[in-house]
């Protein structure tokens, strides 16, 4: 039953489009939910008045204009500024933030991070470099080791 | 995340001494796939735009993500590519659950709770130094193996 269900070729294109329409499924969901829960940036700027004064966590962002009193966190287009100790980071270096959401200040605008804690991640951009280079390696070997079959993917040959 | 060499070297460990290379190179892609997936898209788009992405790294979405990936191959490889593609991805969960940041970012039991907990063994880039070293043991193993077989 199972093996009809998931393994044979009947349906196959049926199946991959109902894996397809779960996963989008499931991405929705996450969007949904995980908006409020763990706001990103982009909701912070977006809704500032629904998480002032609320503490929040961001996770692994680039970082630009550091100064004595902080830093800016940089999200594709978005921009928020942190304030805080940061003379442990250096400038550029990529970090994660907790700290505090106020989005006005004495009546007017704020929108910035404070009371934070800043973790720097100096390592990261080897992380990046080390991981790209992982990626495609393996995908060399594999486009070696695979190849088009009749009907599907298959080894080339089987050592 | 630890790297995605690091990620790439236990899951060799895992399947090296039983898996025939197509099988093995199968395993080492199901190890990078959960990163793939999500941190790809987070870097070239925004943390908020990324969160659709997200249970691409929770055992539900790598497990509709493994079946649609095992679709495009033949009927005689299917299950084992899932198979295979599956316990990489179990390996890098498992590392990735073992390190430590401000929060967790992995919902381990998407989509019914967002509890993200971690056992904040390492720091997320506590690997990368320890790279050389993990190469190195790759390429010892290999080469002893690899003598090994050719002797009669």
């Amino acid at each position: 039953m199972i093996d009809a269900l998931l393994w044979t070729d009947r349906g196959r294109g049926v199946r991959a489009a109902v894996f397809v329409a779960a996963l989008i499924g499931s991405g929705a969901y996450a969007e949904r939910h995980l908006a409020g829960r763990e706001p990103a940036i982009a909701d912070l700027l977006g809704d500032p008045g629904r998480f002032d004064g609320r503490r929040v966590q961001l996770i692994t962002h680039a970082t630009e204009g550091r100064d004595a009193f902080g830093l800016t966190l940089v999200d594709g287009v978005h921009r928020l500024r942190v304030d805080g100790e940061v003379g442990h980071i250096a400038d550029g270096e990529d970090v994660s933030v907790e700290g505090l959401f106020l989005a006005s200040l004495d009546g007017a605008p704020a929108n910035r991070i404070v009371q934070s804690r800043v973790v720097g991640h100096p390592l990261r951009p080897w992380k990046k470099a080390v991981s790209g280079t992982a990626f495609v390696l393996l995908v060399c070997l594999m486009w070696r080791a695979f190849g088009r079959r009749e009907g599907g993917i298959g080894p080339c040959r089987t050592s | 995340m630890p790297d995605l060499v690091t990620h790439t070297t236990a899951a060799w460990v895992c399947g090296r001494a039983w898996l025939p290379r197509p099988g093995l190179l199968l395993l080492l892609f199901g190890a990078q796939l959960p990163d793939l997936a999500t941190r790809v898209p987070a870097i070239l788009l925004d943390h908020a735009q990324a969160r659709w992405v997200l249970p691409l790294h929770t055992p539900v979405g790598l497990l509709l993500l493994c079946l649609l990936l095992a679709q495009a191959f033949t009927v005689t490889w299917r299950r084992r590519a899932f198979a295979l593609l599956m316990a990489g991805s179990g390996t890098h969960l498992l590392l990735d659950a073992m390190q430590e940041n401000l929060r967790g970012s992995y919902h381990w039991f998407f989509p019914f709770s967002f509890w993200n907990g971690q056992l904040g063994w390492f720091a997320i880039e506590a690997a990368v130094p320890t790279i050389p070293v993990q190469l190195a043991v790759v390429g010892v193993v290999e080469f002893m193996l690899r003598r090994r077989r050719r002797e009669p």
